[in-house]
């Protein structure tokens, strides 16, 4: 403002050499130019040193503002891997978790590979069907590695079966699984509430002809996605061991040892990006579509995480056995499929411990009952 | 003045446009859409990709005997419902024990075995539930006047009771066996006089079964009277048995598997020994599986064999204590079977 005030309060004599004299004093000069300059427009007595000293500090405020950009755009990392966790049991919020984060990955330029960050028992057939499927799109267009905790199983690991690459800790205790479970086939009575004898469940047949269709589901998808790595046959695959980590890197259920750090290194060095920043994404708040219950019990406020209530034994669920109190509550037990031993057997027979111990066998395979 | 303001604008919004034009023309250049990601593949999700193998249903329980009524005696232990079919679910549940609810043909121990006392009443025969000690019945009693005797829970037989049974099948009193994994060492217990074992674990085959890997396909290695028409059975959870002649009435395929040895191999799980039948499962007796592949014929068969030949010559002692071969207080005695009872001059039982 200043250097502008200052043509305007001077005197003209003042300020010898300056074009606005030379025009005003000039013999050539027309009589349509001297009213003008006369007038003390701004524009007419700028002189070129005064835009030369305005373009100078116009461009550092310019230059200034933009040079942080720059700097970061020069210095900065090449791309982004983001790492995106699977954790707990799989219902619609894990899926959406997942889904949404997988898209974004997809979407934005700047993250070139994704890291899955997993500890998940399984849950839910179709969220984990959900997640495989978006893990399937995503690493279609780029470098998509999974690293697996203790567990890696079940539903949550027919999500990471499209993975490129699975990392898992040697120790880890569940990985594979690869099937499902639920209470055993039973038939239903006659109700006078429904409006057809299947609207309270289908036939014994039929359920178990449906769950083991949900396993076939499962078994190919994991045949398609890692069919080639998995040394096992089909028959193997379908008897839904867990296996150790050391046990599933030897046989193909996993690629090599090693866990998140190592495993966005590579996806990097995979994505050809040497300088890169790492974008985690944790999964949120599980109390999924409602309030949490609060109780007052002796003026002490108990939060209720109700989010795994709509995993019951009444869904056929992808859930290791390592996981299936926590998933469905200790409460529900899945039902052997003879039913349970005669209790006088057990409490009064000779004989009784042998048949217990035999009946566990019985029940471990079908997620145990006591008897 | 007005004509440099003029040009100053216009300066200002060339400049302008011409920027933001350079950026517009440079994004349409330079941006790329998202890569293109590949469909996921489905073709394996279809359903004749996934349906599992099962077998056919359908037929009758027929029988061919032609003997005059017979008078069969049927133990079930307590609460069994017969392997597959799982705890029932009752239209009214008693939620702590809804297996003591016995409602005929909807849920309750005796729905596991219709089809088979179903054909036995249809052709002429009388069926008797025997309901263990607690019952206040005498199974002794029971058997001195029958002609065969079924248990789907050996190891719910107590001593005595078991005692008398081994009594009457050594009297040729036919006796059919239905013993569900779990049960090998009550099976061993009771059938060792008669060279009839059980095995501990169960049977399953990953390969060739109907729509689960405890659902064995179990088949006849010979043409015997309780296979006569007989080609394939479904059994829904399967305990493999045995017997000291090595016979076999029913084994499964080459590809199952015993569960505690994982080892594949064709496994019996169905002996005869003279008049004891002895079946690793009690499954097939159930309304929801008495009609799959041939376990009707199945069913007819071991029908026929329950009411034909003589009827058993056996006798009991006099009972021990009031209300069964038990002593007072209805316990079953912890220190195994009671002695035998003496011998008694045969005596003819209902024919």
């Amino acid at each position: 403002m200043s250097s502008e005030k200052g043509p305007t309060e001077s005197p003209d004599e003042s300020t010898p050499d300056t074009d606005t004299r030379t025009e005003r004093h000039s013999p050539t000069t027309s009589d349509r130019v001297l009213p003008r300059s006369e007038s003390g427009s701004v524009v007419d007595r700028l002189t070129t040193r005064h835009a030369v000293g305005v373009a100078v500090i116009l461009a550092l405020a310019a230059g200034l503002f933009v040079a942080p950009s720059v700097y970061g755009a020069v210095t900065g990392p090449d791309g982004t891997v983001a790492v995106i966790e699977i954790d707990g049991a799989i219902d619609s919020s894990t899926a959406q978790h997942v889904e949404d984060n997988l898209r974004d990955a997809r979407m934005n330029d700047s993250i070139q590979a994704v890291v899955l960050e997993v500890d998940s028992g399984g849950g839910l057939p179709a969220q984990s069907e959900r997640m495989y499927a978006a893990v399937d799109r995503t690493a279609s267009v780029m470098p998509v590695y999974a690293a697996v905790d203790t567990l890696g199983a079940s539903g949550a690991y027919l999500a990471i079966a499209p993975a490129d690459r699975i990392y898992v800790a040697p120790s880890a205790q569940a990985v594979g699984s690869v099937g499902v479970a639920g209470a055993a086939p039973a038939p239903n009575g006659p109700s006078a509430g429904t409006t057809g004898p299947d609207k309270r469940g289908s036939d014994p047949d039929t359920q178990r002809e449906r769950r083991q269709t949900l396993a076939n589901l499962f078994i190919e998808n994991v045949i398609e996605q890692r069919g080639e790595e998995i040394e096992l046959d089909r028959e193997a695959i379908a008897h839904a061991d867990a296996y150790l980590g050391t046990e599933a890197v030897a046989n193909g259920f996993a690629d090599r040892f090693g866990f998140v750090d190592g495993a966005v290194a590579d996806a990097a060095t995979e994505a050809g990006i040497d300088d890169y920043a790492v974008d985690t994404r944790r999964t949120e708040n599980r109390v999924p579509g409602g309030i949490p219950l609060l109780q007052q019990d002796d003026s002490t406020v108990v939060v209720v995480d109700d989010s795994e209530s709509d995993l019951n034994d009444d869904l056929i669920l992808a859930v290791a056995p390592q996981t299936w109190d926590e998933t469905v509550g200790e409460e529900i037990v899945m039902t052997s499929y003879t039913g349970r031993l005669p209790t006088d057997q057990l409490s009064s027979e000779t004989n009784a411990d042998d048949a217990r111990t035999q009946h566990d066998d019985t029940g471990a395979t079908n997620g145990g009952e006591p008897a | 003045m007005s004509v440099n303001l003029r040009t100053a604008i216009g300066a200002f919004a060339l400049i302008f446009l011409a920027v933001v034009g350079v950026a517009a023309a440079g994004g349409v250049l330079l941006d790329t859409a998202p890569p293109d990601t590949e469909p996921v593949t489905d073709d394996h999700w279809r359903l004749d990709s996934v349906e599992p193998e099962t077998v056919s249903e359908g037929g009758d329980i027929e029988m061919e005997s032609g003997e005059p009524s017979n008078t069969v005696v049927v133990h079930l232990g307590s609460s069994t419902t017969g392997a597959g079919g799982g705890l029932p679910v009752l239209p009214i549940e008693d939620g702590n024990a809804p297996t003591e609810a016995d409602i005929g043909t909807l849920g309750g121990a005796r729905r596991g075995v219709t089809p088979l006392t179903s054909t036995l009443i249809e052709n002429g025969h009388e069926v008797r539930f025997y309901g263990g000690i607690r019952s206040g019945e005498r199974l002794q009693s029971l058997l001195a006047d029958a002609d065969a005797f079924v248990t789907t829970a050996p190891g719910a037989l107590s001593g005595p009771d078991a005692d008398a049974v081994n009594s009457f099948v050594e009297a040729g009193g036919r006796t059919l066996v239905a013993s569900d994994p779990g049960n090998a060492g009550a099976l061993t217990d009771f059938g060792s006089p008669f060279g009839v074992y059980g095995d501990a674990g169960y049977v399953y085959d990953m390969e060739h079964n109907d729509a689960g890997y405890l659902s064995v396909l179990v088949q006849p290695p010979e043409s015997t009277p309780l296979t006569e028409g007989v080609e394939q059975v479904v059994l829904r959870g399967a305990a493999s048995v045995g017997s000291a002649d090595d016979s076999a009435t029913l084994t499964t395929a080459e590809t199952s598997r015993l569960s505690t040895t994982r080892e594949s191999g064709s496994y019996t799980v169905a002996v005869r020994s003279e008049s004891l039948a002895v079946v690793g499962d009690s499954s097939f007796f159930a309304p929801e599986n008495a009609r799959r592949a041939d376990n009707g014929v199945f069913i007819g068969n071991l029908a026929d064999f329950l009411v034909s030949g003589d009827a058993p010559d056996v006798s009991f002692g006099p009972p021990t204590g009031p209300g069964g071969g038990t002593p007072p207080g209805g316990g079953m005695p912890p220190g195994g079977p009671t002695p035998p009872e003496p011998p008694e001059p045969p005596e003819n039982a209902t024919a």
